[in-house]
Parts: structure tokens; C-alpha cells; sequence
């Protein structure tokens, strides 16, 4: 059981995020693109944050973020967007999916490390 | 003569010049004068030669150094001919477009025609506006508009930077290519478009020196475990950091499906070779990251942007910028 879910196609990235968040004390786990994200949720009902990209193959990360919401039912968990993308219309869709925020990469561990913590907590 | 690229050298994130897009030529020439016009105009005309001997000239060819055209006069110092030299240029870099110096003709006529083909045109040594000509006509087929050019630069070592912690990014002038090189062991392919341009953005490198970057702890990889798949990592974030800016800044191409043009891709890995299908001459990048606090040696990563399928710089404009970039890259947008 792990409280933040960091969901990125890219090696670097996931090193990155889950190697910030476990040295602030957070247990992590990680998922290779939006299908594994989505199974990984599932399977994980104490996870309090997910950080997703968008561009992933198999199932890019809104329609995740979709499917999480509702297939899964789960509403209760966090999920943030980190991704190159800053298109308004996709931040609309995140929003009306029920996303809680969007960061434009790259990725800076102390800009988020506050709403971080009151979103696990 | 390559005095530009020296000059060049010294530049890096700090600098807010506007670059100048070049192209480096070779020159085979042992004429003093014509070689001391050739300097000053290419001085003049964006260009910067490389002038070699003949031992040389088949070897640079064969190698990956990207080049836009070559000069080559009609005989040598002694009078020979330099058309058998001419003909194996040709067979190595059919890419390339060759300018013939002769003497009393700036024709080709006389030639059997399977040898003109194998020339862009020919100038005498002081025609110097038959010259500029050719090289427009050849090699500067295509405006870059300056604002893109550095918009390119600026999003690109803005991106190294945030991926390379504690690197020197130094970048020589922009310059254009006419060749199909394949530079190094790796590269991306990255789709390009906006609704002025489509094309692709190539990420060119080699992969021991990131794997050396990697194992240096200079990247978020862990290092103990670096192997090839992670500098595959590295370069996929490069690419897709670059184009995710391309398209905050570009926006997106709205063409509805239908009218889609697609030109297949062609690599030849045996001989280094890609072809987008496409003679136009192609933006490139050269950067040399130094990562302070290690000993590894530069890395060279070239990049180049290949706009074949459409482009239309007429339409391009700095009021595309879009308004959700103004929110800063590595902020979060709280909902």
C-alpha cells in the first residue's frame, strides 16, 4: 500500500517525482502509463495522490483520470496532472474529471511539497 | 575560415543575441584569390567554409559533420582536373548542391550532361552576384523567421537545463543542412505542428556520453542501475519537454484529417541515412553540454528541425502566444 501514485511513461520522470516524494518521508509507488495507473489504483485503497502525465501511451492520462472517477468510483483521491501539456481545453477536461491541479514540466519538488503534504494528510 | 563557429563558441544561456541562421560549406580551393573572395563572401552571406585538402575532402564527407553545400574550382593549382573529385563528392553527398569555379564561364553547356547534373551551376572568381545567386537558389531555399529561430534556442536549453542539474549549455550559431546524416548511435523523432508548419524535430546524440552523465548522478536516474534504456529515457523526456513548449508557444494545428498529407520516413542505418522525403534545407542545433563537478567530456546533442510537410513562416506570428503559458513551467495550478 503506498499513499502517492506517480504515473509517467518516462523513466526520468518517474525516478524523479518518486525519488523527491520518498525523501520527504511519503511511501510511493509507481505506473508506466494509464492502464497500469488505473490498475494500480484499484488495487490501492489507502492511496491519498496520484501525479499523472497526459501523453502515455496505451491510455493517456485524462482518460485515466475518466475511468478512475468513474468506473472505479473512486472520488476520493487527489489527482494532479504533471505533464508538457498546457492546453486550456484539456485543463477543462481534467477539471470536470475532478482534477485537483495541473503542473507544466519540469517537475520542482519544493514549489508542491506543501500542498503535498495537506493532500495526504 | 570557420572563425564563426570559434566566435560562437563562447555563447551559452546567458547570451540574448539573436543568432543568425549560417551553413557550413567545404571548399576545395587552392586559388588565393578566389579563396580570399569566397572568405569575404561568405563572411557576408550567413556561410562558414570548411576548406580542406583532397585527402581530406572524401573523409569529412564520410563522416556525420552535417554541410549545406561545396565550393570546388574547375582545376587544382597545377591545372588538373577536379572533376573525378567532383563526381566522388557527388557519390557521397548527392545531397549536397555543388558550386563549380571555372574560369571565362559561368555555364555548364559544355559539359556532357550526366555532368551537369551532378552541379548546382558554376561562377567565375569575381562574380560574385552570380554567387549569391546559386546560393539562394540552392542552399538558402527556405526563411527561417528570426523570432522562431530563437524561440527554438530558448525553449530547448531552457529544457536541458531543467534535465542536465549543474550543466554549461553551449550552442554554436544556428545553421542549416542540406544533408540526410545521421549523427552518433541514437536519436528521436519527435512530431511538429502548429497551424503554420508540420513536420519533425530530430534529437541526435551518442550514448555512452549520457550513460557517463547518468552514472555521474547528473540526471534523476539512478545511477547504480544506468544502462542504455535510460538514456532512451533521457533523450524521450528532452524530446517531449521541447515539443510540449513547441505547442504552448505554437498552439495546435486545427487541418481537419481529411486533408492530412503524410510522407513516409526512410532510414538506412547501414549508412547513416534518413530521408523525410523533403530536399529543403533543415534548421539545426548543435549543443555542447558541459556538467560542471565531473570529468566527463562534453555532450553533443544535435537537433533538427525537418518542417517537410508543410510550412508557411507567412502566417507565423509572435501573437500566437498563448495565454496558459504564462503560467510558469514547475508551478501548480491549484483547481
Amino acid at each position: 500500500m503506498a499513499q502517492i501514485l506517480v504515473v509517467d511513461d518516462s523513466d526520468a520522470v518517474r525516478s524523479e517525482v518518486s525519488g523527491f516524494l520518498s525523501s520527504n518521508g511519503f511511501s510511493v509507488k509507481t505506473a508506466v502509463d494509464g492502464k497500469d495507473g488505473l490498475d494500480k489504483v484499484k488495487g490501492d485503497a489507502e492511496l491519498k495522490l496520484v501525479f499523472a502525465d497526459v501523453n502515455m501511451p496505451n491510455m493517456d492520462g485524462l482518460t485515466m483520470v475518466e475511468k478512475i472517477r468513474g468506473e472505479l468510483g473512486n472520488k476520493n483521491v487527489n489527482i494532479i496532472m504533471l505533464t508538457t501539456e498546457s492546453d486550456g481545453s484539456m485543463k477543462d477536461r481534467g477539471k470536470a474529471a475532478g482534477i485537483k491541479g495541473w503542473i507544466v514540466k519540469p517537475f520542482n519538488g519544493p514549489n508542491v511539497l506543501e500542498a503535498v503534504k495537506k493532500m495526504v494528510s | 575560415m570557420h572563425s564563426s563557429i570559434q566566435a560562437a563558441a563562447g555563447m551559452n544561456e546567458g547570451e540574448s543575441a539573436t543568432p543568425d541562421v549560417v551553413s557550413k560549406v567545404l571548399v576545395y580551393e587552392n586559388d588565393k584569390t578566389a579563396v580570399n573572395l569566397l572568405k569575404e563572401f561568405f563572411d557576408q552571406n550567413h556561410l562558414i567554409g570548411y576548406r580542406v585538402n583532397k585527402d581530406k575532402v572524401i573523409r569529412i564527407l564520410n563522416s556525420s559533420v552535417d554541410l549545406g553545400a561545396v565550393f570546388i574550382a574547375e582545376k587544382d593549382a597545377r591545372g588538373n582536373s577536379n572533376i573525378e573529385l567532383a563526381l566522388e563528392i557527388h557519390k557521397a553527398r548527392p545531397e549536397l548542391p555543388i558550386f563549380l569555379r571555372r574560369e571565362g564561364t559561368n555555364v555548364l553547356d559544355d559539359y556532357p550532361e550526366e555532368l551537369q547534373k551532378i552541379f548546382a551551376g558554376a561562377y567565375m572568381r569575381h562574380d560574385v552576384a552570380r554567387l549569391k545567386e546559386l546560393v539562394d537558389m540552392f542552399l538558402f531555399t527556405r526563411h527561417y523567421p528570426t523570432e522562431f529561430v530563437s524561440a527554438m534556442k530558448e525553449m530547448s536549453l531552457a529544457v536541458f537545463n531543467s534535465i542536465f542539474k549543474n550543466a554549461v549549455v553551449v550552442m554554436d550559431p544556428p545553421y542549416i543542412v542540406k544533408d540526410k546524416i545521421i549523427y552518433g548511435e541514437l536519436f528521436s523523432l519527435m512530431p511538429l505542428e502548429s497551424p503554420w508548419c508540420r513536420g519533425y524535430m530530430m534529437l541526435q546524440t551518442e550514448e555512452s556520453n549520457i550513460l557517463d552523465v547518468i552514472k555521474a548522478k547528473k540526471t534523476s536516474l539512478n545511477p547504480v542501475e544506468a544502462n542504455f534504456r535510460h538514456v532512451n529515457a533521457v533523450l524521450g523526456e528532452l524530446s517531449n519537454m521541447i515539443w510540449g513548449r513547441f505547442k504552448t508557444e505554437y498552439g495546435h494545428n486545427d487541418n481537419t484529417v481529411k486533408h492530412r498529407v503524410e510522407v513516409p520516413i526512410i532510414i538506412n542505418h547501414a549508412r547513416k541515412y534518413i530521408s523525410f522525403g523533403s530536399d529543403d534545407p533543415q534548421l539545426c542545433f548543435k549543443y555542447s553540454l558541459f556538467v560542471t563537478g565531473t570529468k566527463v567530456i562534453p555532450i553533443e546533442i544535435y537537433q533538427k528541425f525537418v518542417f517537410s510537410l508543410d510550412w508557411a513562416p507567412e502566417k507565423y506570428s509572435e501573437g500566437q502566444k498563448k495565454v496558459d503559458a504564462l503560467v510558469s513551467n514547475g508551478e501548480l495550478e491549484l483547481f
